[in-house]
């Protein structure tokens, strides 16, 4: 070989000698390296050992290490001199000209210098893109010894950097199975344990591997489910290469059960196909079991819950309807006492009227009994003549009788509580019975009353006692508020004030309204009467509205009061939503 | 017809009136009647004898009110009053006043023929003094329970406040009302009441 020639010379054969054994110490420095540091080795050594310019390492990036690029320059050469370089290398394509998959040299114009730069190239295994250059201005470069050196260093580094990303996945795959939190098992086809990770280990209470082998993956299992394991999971995974299923394992220093998710399979050897190993990865089921049994008891406990609040909804519906119906209860009673609260009234009304009405009852009566008496009287005497008189008389005497009954009837009618009955009424007949009755017993007090209808407000919705109570207060209000006035006299007017409404107005030339007392007029149990109850206007505010009619009250212009309160005409209901 | 056998009528009512006027000349009395007080009081001093019937009850002036309007006018005529049933007060206040007696409306006739004839027999304040003199000696025979309830049923009380100011059941007033009425002998309650107040303005 021509290069061996040239190490005829001891000194460079010792020298060379010198090189490659230190060359073939490195890889065991780079135990730890990884590939920047390892590029960066080599490209040192082979400065030194070449006597190179410089010596430049281009690595592509691979998986998720850096691509790497480093140059190394000789002694004398400034470090700013690699810019020049790379650019030179670059320029040639030298280092990713394709195809150069060998060991090659070439030349190009000195970066730093006058004259030519002498490379020397070798491809360090990972395809055209990594590669190895060492270069020299020397005329000489490269000698067959340096292209040698060159060549083996560039091997090295090869295999360095290959052992060095191998391990790089087994670190990386040992760091995914160590720091997983299954359970993962490595067993030989005896059944004896060659790896468990950390968590596996933890999960069954094993200190470490050397009490793992000592066991048999049967140990692991809880006894209940050891012969299944043996008689039927192993043979399936041995057979058919993977079973997964749910197995109970052993705490080995508890003793209690811990159910996984167990996923077996078999190992195979790549190039014969023959089973290696099996293996596991497990998952443990206690947390989701867990989980589930609580998801179970937040389940129970909700239903439970659930259970329990329509207890109590029940309950409170129970309580509600109790409340409801208490509720209707005190709306009826409240019903009870409006028409109690009405009677009331009627009867105190008919209460102060007692005495007129006891006088007006007796005077019909006292009538009718003298006639009776007078005829009786005049038929003892058998007197022919008398007999006219008498049938006269006893005409009379009749219709007087008749005259007594009726005004029964009248305070009957006003006394004798009931509901409120709406019916179509003549406003005329309305207010002119209740006039009639008003004054009762008023005959003494010398009231003129004037009455005038509107012919076009003929007809009203009402319930005619309770409307006539309401006249009956207003005119007795009036009666007792003129009691001291020169002027006595009492108006009643109907008006027609709009298609649907009636208004009945109740006019005196009394005292009028005192001002404290016309702000509170309608309020229950305010009287300017000594002997007033102070219900009387509160019940005729409150017949007017349930008729959804308004009263009011207010001066009357020529002195005293006027009080007016409307109603619906009654053609209102002739309509088809008529109730 | 003798003008001591007139009866003069006050009455507002017309039919009262006329009823009046046929049942006293059936009994043998003329009546004049009046439509107001006024009217009589106009009449008043021309009236010489007979009685006066009035309604205690009339507009502008009632019956007590025109009683003691006759009495002040000098009319020395009896006066019997009618009042309303029950109306104890009224009745009370009108013998007080003086009348001869009052007639519960409506009333018996037989009760008003004899109540216008012990008027007309009446000879002015000695009349009324042995009529008097006859009701004291009656109220004497009631028992001291018994004159309480009649004071205060005369004072215009209720049976229910007569059991509380006595301090006795209502029903045990019941008993010494019906026992006094017995004891009286009278079969109206204002007969007693007439007989109650004649008894202590004679005494």
């Amino acid at each position: 070989m021509q290069w061996m020639e040239q190490l005829s010379d001891p000194q460079e054969l010792r020298r060379c000698i010198r090189d490659l054994v230190a060359l073939s110490m490195l890889p065991a420095i780079w135990n730890t390296y990884d590939s920047g540091q390892i590029s960066d080795s080599i490209a040192a050594a082979l400065v030194s050992m070449l006597s190179a310019d410089f010596v430049h390492v281009a690595l592509p990036g691979w998986r998720e290490a850096p691509g790497v690029e480093l140059t190394r320059t000789g002694i004398g050469i400034a470090a700013e001199a690699v810019g020049a370089i790379r650019t030179a290398l670059q320029s040639q394509q030298l280092a990713r000209s394709t195809g150069q998959t060998a060991e090659h040299t070439a030349e190009i114009a000195n970066p730093w210098g006058e004259g030519t730069m002498r490379l020397s190239c070798a491809p360090i295994g990972f395809g055209s893109e990594a590669v190895l250059v060492a270069g020299s201005h020397r005329a000489d470069f490269p000698t067959q010894g340096q292209r040698l050196l060159l060549g083996i260093g560039a091997n090295e580094a090869t295999i360095a950097l290959q052992r060095w990303q191998a391990e790089a996945d087994k670190r990386r795959y040992l760091a995914l199975i160590e720091r997983s939190s299954d359970f993962i098992g490595v067993a030989d086809l005896d059944g004896v344990p060659q790896y468990v990770n950390p968590a596996g280990l933890r999960l069954v209470g094993l200190a470490g591997m050397e009490e793992a082998r000592r066991a048999h993956i049967l140990d692991f299992v809880f006894p209940d489910d050891r012969a299944r394991l043996r008689d039927e999971v192993w043979p399936i995974v041995m057979r058919e290469g993977r079973w997964i299923g749910e197995i109970n394992f052993r705490h080995f220093e508890l003793g209690t059960e811990i159910p996984l998710l167990v996923d077996w399979f078999r190992v195979d050897d790549p190039r014969t196909g023959q089973p290696t190993n099996i293996a596991t990865v497990s998952r443990d089921l206690r947390l989701q079991k867990r989980a589930e049994a609580e998801l179970r008891r937040l389940n129970e406990t909700l239903e439970h819950r659930v259970a329990e609040r329509t207890v109590e909804l029940a309950d409170a519906n129970l309580k509600l309807k109790a409340e409801i119906a208490e509720r209707e209860h005190s709306d009826l009673r409240l019903h009870d006492l409006r028409l109690e609260l009405f009677h009331a009234a009627r009867l105190s009304e008919a209460g102060q009227m007692t005495a007129a009405l006891a006088h007006e009852l007796n005077q019909p009566l006292t009538a009718a009994t003298n006639s009776v008496n007078a005829a009786r009287r005049l038929l003892a005497k058998g007197d022919q003549q008398t007999i006219g008189t008498v049938r006269e008389i006893m005409e009379e005497a009749a219709a007087d009788t008749m005259r007594a009954g009726h005004i029964v009837r009248r305070l009957r009618d006003f006394v004798i509580r009931r509901e409120a009955e709406m019916k179509e009424e003549s406003v005329k007949s309305i207010v002119k019975e209740a006039c009639a009755f008003a004054l009762i017993g008023a005959k003494a007090s010398r009231v003129r009353v004037n009455l005038r209808f509107d012919p076009n407000a003929s007809q009203v919705l009402a319930d005619r006692v309770q409307i006539q109570q309401v006249l009956v207060n207003l005119l007795r209000n009036s009666i007792e508020a003129m009691a001291d006035s020169k002027r006595r006299e009492i108006a009643v007017a109907t008006a027609l004030i709009n298609a649907e409404t009636v208004e009945i107005a109740v006019a005196d030339t009394g005292t009028g309204l005192d001002k404290g007392v016309a702000e509170r007029l309608f309020e229950p149990f305010v009287s300017t009467k000594h002997n007033g109850m102070g219900l009387g206007l509160s019940i005729c505010r409150s017949i007017v509205e349930a008729h959804g009619g308004r009263l009011r009250g207010g001066p009357n212009p020529h002195g005293g009061a006027i009080f007016r309160f409307t109603l619906a005409t009654a053609s209102r209901t002739g309509g088809a939503d008529a109730p | 017809m003798p003008p001591e056998r007139t009866v003069h009528v006050v009455d507002d009512d017309a039919a009262v009136r006329r009823s009046l006027e046929r049942l006293l000349s059936s009994a043998g009395f003329a009546a004049v009647s009046y439509p107001t007080p006024e009217a009589i009081l106009e009449a008043a001093p021309g009236l010489a004898a007979g009685c006066i019937l009035l309604d205690v009850q009339m507009p502008g002036m009632d019956g007590l009110m025109l009683q003691a309007e006759l009495r002040a006018r000098g009319g020395g005529l009896p006066v019997i009053v009618m009042t309303g049933q029950g109306d104890v007060a009224t009745a009370v206040r009108a013998m007080k006043a003086g009348a001869a007696d009052f007639i519960e409306k409506p009333f018996n006739d037989e009760v008003l023929v004899t109540a216008i004839e012990a008027a007309l027999g009446m000879v002015g304040q000695i009349g009324r003094d042995r009529d008097a003199a006859a009701a004291a000696q009656r109220i004497a025979t009631l028992s001291p329970r018994e004159r309480e309830v009649l004071e205060g049923l005369v004072g215009g009380r209720s049976n229910k406040e007569i059991a509380f100011d006595l301090g006795i059941s209502i029903r045990t007033v019941e008993v010494h009302r019906s026992r006094m009425m017995e004891r009286l002998d009278v079969r109206q309650f204002a007969e007693a009441i007439r007989l109650a107040v004649l008894a202590r303005l004679g005494s």
